[in-house]
């Protein structure tokens, strides 16, 4: 294999894109011949940094309407030749089911291979009229229960695995920097700082996160809370409302989107994910990385899958349960244990050292086949 | 109704006329509770309502008795108007005063009701012997700045528990209530009218059911399975939910069974769009009220409101930012507490729910009824004119 495009659906700090940056990133590390470039259905802040890895080709501003079911003829036609001008590739790796948008739009793309990161009703672009199923020639899957629920809805076609991956943190969080961004937030280093993230959806849940807040802080005034990102989407004003009608205000912040995220996960004593339903949630791997011990719900987010034995969390959807865990975490060296087993388990199998060799060697013999 | 009996015959057995003067139409729950006075009032053998506004409100809704008389409309009367133009107001205006005296002598009212304490400045010469009751209510009218201060004199004072007290040394006091009427609530708690609502809402016969209503984040729509599941998991309680969104969305559907799903409640989660009657359907309501927008006592078109569902004798569980007034039949829990919405579910759901539905409407019917309390206002002033 030569060359290898990487396809994503936009170029926003979402999962898939900083996953295919991340890859982006190890290739050209370690993998200095092979050829990359990569192709975005749609722009995005992160733009930038990966044009800084890899050629990149940007199909459509951020914010253009498109019709998949009766898209612009002209705008097709241009588009088209466009891509057509890119090099031949030997494989094109989908980095989620969203970026099969792009599909109808790419000229050349050798194997194709499509790596689902998604789940439940994000899978819908299984059906859309891109043609994914028909033009993807292999099939992988970033984690398990992704990988069922693709090869249920492809009616039994196979779908391996290549767990998804991050870099390394690059957080130099000394003593003073975390304290801080503690203060910043209001916290103080007798507080116990409870941290989620993420878009304000019903699937991420930070109506879950608040309810956790909630409970937690009518048991001990030691407990802070901060919710990060979601600010432009609806369900962040309903939240606003929540914490000044329940008087949360002193105790609960919700900070709009960082670029630097890695720097509040590191500043934070508990990272909690009540997610509803989530794929394979990056941000979970981030904050373990860093030492700080991640908590969730059992069967609805991977979070088993990823932590394994070092798993901290409860059923869904047990708020209570869940708030015992965060105060089985106050004690220091409780936090510290919990953090270094979830640290060592993501650093050897999560990390682009460990993941990124497994999907190239999926896409090696997807070329191969 | 039929079901209440005349109060006593009071006013020496003779006929006896109540004039209820109000500020305006307007959307307080205590106007809305008025007029289910004046009809009850009006249906009694004996007595006869007559309602009078002092200036215009809000457009009625629909089915609402409208005024019988609006005191600011001899602004606008032809003969008093011709009167401005030719020799000016003031003779326009002792017009006015005459058919408005005219008016009043006509009524011969027996008793005047002043609600918020408005309008007496059209009392002027009635006779001796009329019971003036002053009401005072928790919200004040909005036309209180428009008319002259509540008059100190009054034979009986009507004060709810949150409204402004009776000025000191006012005279005889009834504790005020916030009464509807209630008759079509305790017609669908009727056996055969809930057997015939769960048949519609594809409820098991003999399921324990939980139901609960709303439209949206602010009616808790989302917290209502996690409900269900504590049910289960914590108290072994194993329920079905009716959910009655009259306006739930397709998306909101999708995402609320998405939710029962996780919450493994299987087929025990109904979510229908159906109408008011389903909201009595069940053997208690839990309300996961995140706000109340308007005020709760307020039934509207779509939902009922708590009381509704108390009268139709269900136990009804619900947050404090519910603002529920204190009921026995209503059990508040702190605001987003799902375990301890479930915990006060699971305690009323006892093996005798079915058996005590119909001591419960009763209980509710003594406690919210409009019946009962006009029984208790007509004994009041009957006791006034005693004196």
């Amino acid at each position: 294999m030569r060359r290898l495009r990487l396809v994503v659906h936009a170029l926003d700090r979402t999962g898939p894109p900083v996953l295919a940056r991340t890859f982006a990133g190890w290739l050209r590390s370690h993998v200095p011949g092979l050829v990359v470039d990569l192709v975005a259905f749609r722009g995005g802040p992160l733009a930038d940094d990966m044009a800084e890895l890899v050629p990149v080709t940007v199909l459509l501003e951020p914010h253009e309407p498109w019709d998949h079911h009766q898209p612009d003829p002209d705008r097709v036609r241009e588009l088209r030749n466009r891509t057509s001008s890119l090099p031949a590739v030997d494989v094109t790796l989908l980095v989620s089911v969203a970026a099969g948008q792009a599909l109808p739009l790419l000229m050349d793309r050798g194997t194709t291979v499509t790596w689902v990161v998604e789940q439940g009703e994000d899978l819908h672009w299984l059906d859309a009229p891109v043609g994914l199923a028909a033009r993807t020639t292999s099939w992988i899957a970033g984690a398990e229960g992704a990988r069922r629920e693709a090869a249920a809805r492809l009616g039994g076609v196979e779908v391996g695995w290549s767990p998804e991956f991050v870099d390394e943190p690059q957080v130099a969080a000394g003593k003073s920097a975390r304290e801080v961004i503690r203060a910043d937030l209001g916290v103080g280093p007798d507080h116990l700082l409870v941290v989620g993230a993420g878009i304000a959806t019903y699937r991420k849940a930070p109506d879950l996160f608040l309810e956790l807040a909630l409970l937690l802080a009518r048991s001990s005034d030691i407990f802070r809370f901060a919710w990060i990102g979601g600010e432009h989407d609806p369900l962040h004003a309903l939240l606003e409302r929540e914490v000044d009608r329940l008087e949360l205000s002193h105790l609960v912040r919700l900070v709009p989107s960082v670029p630097d995220l890695d720097r509040l996960l590191a500043a934070a004593d508990v990272f909690a994910h009540p997610a509803r339903l989530d794929a394979f949630p990056l941000v979970c791997l981030h904050a373990a990385l860093l030492g700080t011990p991640v908590v969730g719900f059992a069967d609805v987010a991977a979070l088993e899958e990823m932590f394994g034995s070092t798993f901290l969390g409860a059923p869904y959807p047990d708020v209570a349960a869940l708030a015992e865990v965060v105060r089985s975490l106050v004690n220091a060296d409780a936090r510290q244990e919990a953090g270094a087993a979830q640290q060592d388990r993501v650093r050897s199998r999560f990390t682009a050292s460990s993941g990124a060799p497994l999907l190239l060697a999926h896409l090696e013999r997807a070329v191969a086949a | 109704m039929g079901e209440q009996q005349g109060a006593s015959a009071g006013m020496a057995g003779r006929s006896r006329t109540v004039l209820v003067v109000a500020a305006a139409a307007d959307r307080r729950a205590s106007r809305r509770s008025l007029l289910d006075v004046v009809a009850e009032l009006d249906r009694r053998a004996g007595t006869e309502a007559a309602l009078w506004y002092l200036r215009d409100g809000v457009d009625p809704e629909a089915g609402e008795r409208r005024a019988d008389f609006v005191v600011d409309h001899l602004r606008g009367w032809t003969p008093a108007t011709v009167l401005d133009r030719l020799v000016g107001p003031r003779m326009g205006n002792r017009l006015r005063g005459i058919r408005l005296r005219r008016r009043l002598t006509r009524l011969a009212p027996d008793i005047v009701l002043l609600d918020d304490g408005l309008g007496d400045r059209i009392l002027r010469r009635l006779p001796a012997g009329v019971v003036r009751i002053v009401r005072h209510n928790p919200i004040p009218s909005e036309d209180r700045l428009l008319e002259a201060p509540v008059p100190p004199r009054a034979d009986l004072w009507l004060i709810g528990p949150e409204a402004p007290p009776a000025p000191p040394g006012a005279g005889p006091v009834l504790v005020d209530r916030p009464v509807r009427d209630f008759g079509a609530a305790r017609r669908l708690a009727a056996p055969d009218v809930q057997a015939r609502l769960r048949a519609e809402a594809g409820l098991p016969p003999d399921a324990l059911v939980v139901v609960g209503w709303g439209t949206g984040w602010l009616d808790g729509a989302e917290l209502f399975p996690r409900v269900l599941w504590a049910l289960g998991a914590r108290h072994g309680v194993t329920a079905h939910g009716l959910w009655v969104g009259p306006l739930v969305t397709a998306e909101d559907e999708a995402r609320l069974r998405a939710e029962a799903h996780r919450c493994g409640l299987g087929d025990r989660y109904h979510l229908v769009r159906g109408g008011r009657e389903l909201h009595t359907c069940g053997d208690v309501a839990v309300l996961p009220y995140r706000d109340v927008a308007d005020d709760p006592r307020q039934p509207s078109a779509e939902l009922p409101s708590v009381p509704f569902a108390v009268a139709a004798g269900l136990p009804v569980v619900t947050f404090a930012a519910a603002g529920t007034a204190d009921d026995p039949a209503v059990f508040v829990v702190p605001d987003v507490d799902v375990d301890a919405l479930a915990a006060a579910a699971a305690a009323v759901l006892g093996p005798d729910r079915r058996s005590a539905r119909a001591e419960r409407v009763e209980s509710a019917r003594r406690r919210l009824d409009v019946g009962p309390w006009v029984d208790e206002l007509l004994a009041a002033v009957d006791e006034v004119v005693g004196r």
